[in-house]
């Protein structure tokens, strides 16, 4: 087998908690990532899936260097890009992309879309004025979306469309990798469907390497062809999806795709909750 | 139907903003029966939150209903003075909200919040109501009840809010809750404790319950029936297990097409056609055209 494009070796991460911040002096660390082993294949398509808490998100960030580990690997084509410093890492950024949660956020309500798909490419100094303005306009037909949107700003736009630019933005720079946090989550059933299958037409078309963090499990099935478990900042479980789902071995596992409500009416289902708790 | 706890028929609410109408609510019909739970369905401005609204008339600016009737226990919600309304809200209808963190007031002890709805919606007096707090709490299974009336909202977690304002909701017996997407911000576990909440509320009062969600995963798991909305109109209404298993109406097959499952491979998904949605609005405007006179 080829090395892995990513591999995450006893990763840790700590980040400022700020519910316990004392009025004067910094916030004290708590440990989100518990030591974490994982490779990721070029061309794979890994889901990350947890409830909130467990430390997904934190991954997704410390995967595209917006965090820094605290301890253990994260190898990015064999070099640790964890204690790489800015400058070192400034090439790889063209490289290694992430679509967030939030279009509605994530893009600057200022901006049309033709700047904010231009943005990137000014920033890695790629095309003229006019050249990125057309490297625009290709993306956003891309992403499915017309190409006289160019000079629409984010608020025209629904929460589909949005999410589609923030697709168009991440694959702006041709990258080979993707870290998508949670994409789907605020968007009804139709629109999720098509977010996802122009992501999986798109991971084909690029040939991209994939991690999709999610809390929905069905959601994963669709895309990923391999899924981790999270639990408190450590993996419980691992492996392909579609053995993962048919056959769990570990509980906690078991119980997060027993809560999955599929729309199927099944009797006694509901009282499989806890009714204490929360 | 007679016996209905909630009987709307022939429902139009159109937004009026000078000149212009636009239609939000296209006739639509719905009753629940004492003690059932319907899974009110549809995508984003389908119609089932204005259709909550309406019940509890906080339509939002401009929008008023403009046609037909929303009997709860046989007195026309729509046509009953503001007073008589208010004294119904709270107490024989009730609301269980989205986001419960924007629901609660956050300088407000949990405990205060609780018993000022005894107090205004069950005529408790102050003693009262603060007791019967703590109860209410233990009864939608919040360890420490004592310690946690004491508490702010934002001490709590998301699941625990939600408990708290399901036990505000079923505080005075209400004959009606509406349920407006309770679970949407929760993980899966935690969602199936509150569904599991719910469902043992309701059945131990009797209570009638609207459960509004575009999840056909919940409507399967929690209610009886269920009615599908598009563009403001009923486009399916039946027992959800015959809905859900076989739905008649395109749009509700395509919906459920167009969900993802875990038990399933990744190919089964289709989004929705779109010659279907095209239908579907033609079918509004033709209905607009022909029932003008129901906006105004």
């Amino acid at each position: 087998m080829n090395a892995p494009l990513v591999s995450l070796r006893g990763l840790r991460v700590s980040l400022p908690n700020r519910a316990a911040k004392p009025m004067f002096g910094p916030a004290p660390l708590i440990e989100i990532v518990k030591g974490i082993d994982l490779d990721i294949q070029r061309g794979a398509a890994l889901a990350i899936v947890g409830e909130s808490g467990s430390g997904k998100t934190t991954i997704g960030r410390t995967l595209v260097g917006l965090v820094k580990p605290s301890g253990g690997a994260l190898l990015y084509d064999g070099a640790d890009i964890g204690r790489m410093d800015e400058d070192a890492f400034r090439p790889l950024r063209a490289r290694i992309q992430m679509i967030f949660q939030d279009p509605q956020s994530s893009l600057n309500p200022r901006l049309t879309l033709a700047s904010i798909l231009a943005r990137p490419l000014e920033a890695f100094g790629k095309g003229t004025a006019a050249g990125r303005r057309k490297r625009a306009g290709e993306l956003l037909d891309i992403v499915g979306l017309p190409v006289a949107f160019l000079d629409r700003y984010p608020h025209e736009l629904s929460g589909g469309q949005r999410q589609r630019v923030g697709i168009a933005r991440a694959i702006a720079l041709a990258p080979e990798f993707i870290v998508a946090d949670e994409i789907v989550s605020g968007l009804d059933v139709s629109t999720q469907a098509q977010i996802l299958l122009l992501l999986r037409r798109l991971r084909a078309d690029f040939n991209l390497t994939l991690v999709f963090i999610s809390h929905d499990l069905s959601v994963v099935r669709v895309l990923c062809d391999e899924v981790a478990v999270l639990s408190a900042g450590q993996i419980v479980e691992q492996g392909k999806t579609a053995a993962v789902f048919a056959d769990p071995q570990h509980p906690y596992t078991r119980e997060l795709l027993d809560s999955v409500p599929l729309p199927d009416v099944e009797e006694g289902w509901i009282m499989r909750g806890a009714a204490t708790g929360a | 139907m007679s016996g209905a706890v909630l009987d709307i028929a022939d429902l139009h609410v159109a937004l009026h903003r000078g000149r212009t109408i636009v239609p939000l609510l296209r006739g639509v019909g719905l009753a629940i029966q004492p003690g059932e739970v319907r899974g009110l369905v549809g995508e984003s401005g389908a119609g089932k939150s204005m259709i909550a609204r309406a019940i509890f008339g906080l339509l939002p600016g401009g929008a008023r209903i403009t046609r037909g009737r929303a009997l709860f226990e046989g007195r026309d919600l729509a046509a009953m003075a503001e007073p008589e309304r208010r004294a119904l809200l709270g107490a024989r209808i009730a609301l269980i909200p989205q986001d419960p963190m924007t629901s609660l007031n956050p300088v407000m002890r949990i405990g205060e919040q609780v018993a000022t709805v005894l107090r205004l919606k069950g005529g408790l007096d102050r003693r009262a109501a603060r007791e019967r707090a703590v109860e209410l709490l233990a009864e939608v299974a919040i360890r420490e009840p004592k310690r946690v009336v004491q508490l702010y909202p934002h001490e709590l977690s998301g699941g625990m809010r939600q408990r708290i304002l399901i036990a505000m909701a079923f505080s005075c017996a209400p004959r009606l809750v509406i349920a407006d997407e309770p679970t949407t911000a929760l993980d899966v576990t935690v969602q199936r404790q509150i569904l599991r909440l719910i469902h043992d509320l309701q059945h131990r009062q009797g209570a009638a319950v609207l459960f509004v969600t575009h999840n056909l995963g919940l409507v399967a798991k929690l209610c009886q029936s269920v009615t599908v909305l598009y563009a403001g109109r009923v486009v399916e209404d039946g027992a959800a297990a015959a809905v859900l298993a076989g739905p008649r109406h395109a749009y509700t097959a395509a919906l459920l097409s167009a969900t993802p499952r875990l038990d399933r491979p990744a190919d089964a998904l289709s989004p929705l056609p779109r010659t279907l949605i095209e239908t579907l609005l033609a079918e509004a405007r033709a209905y607009d055209a022909a029932n003008a006179g129901a906006y105004r």
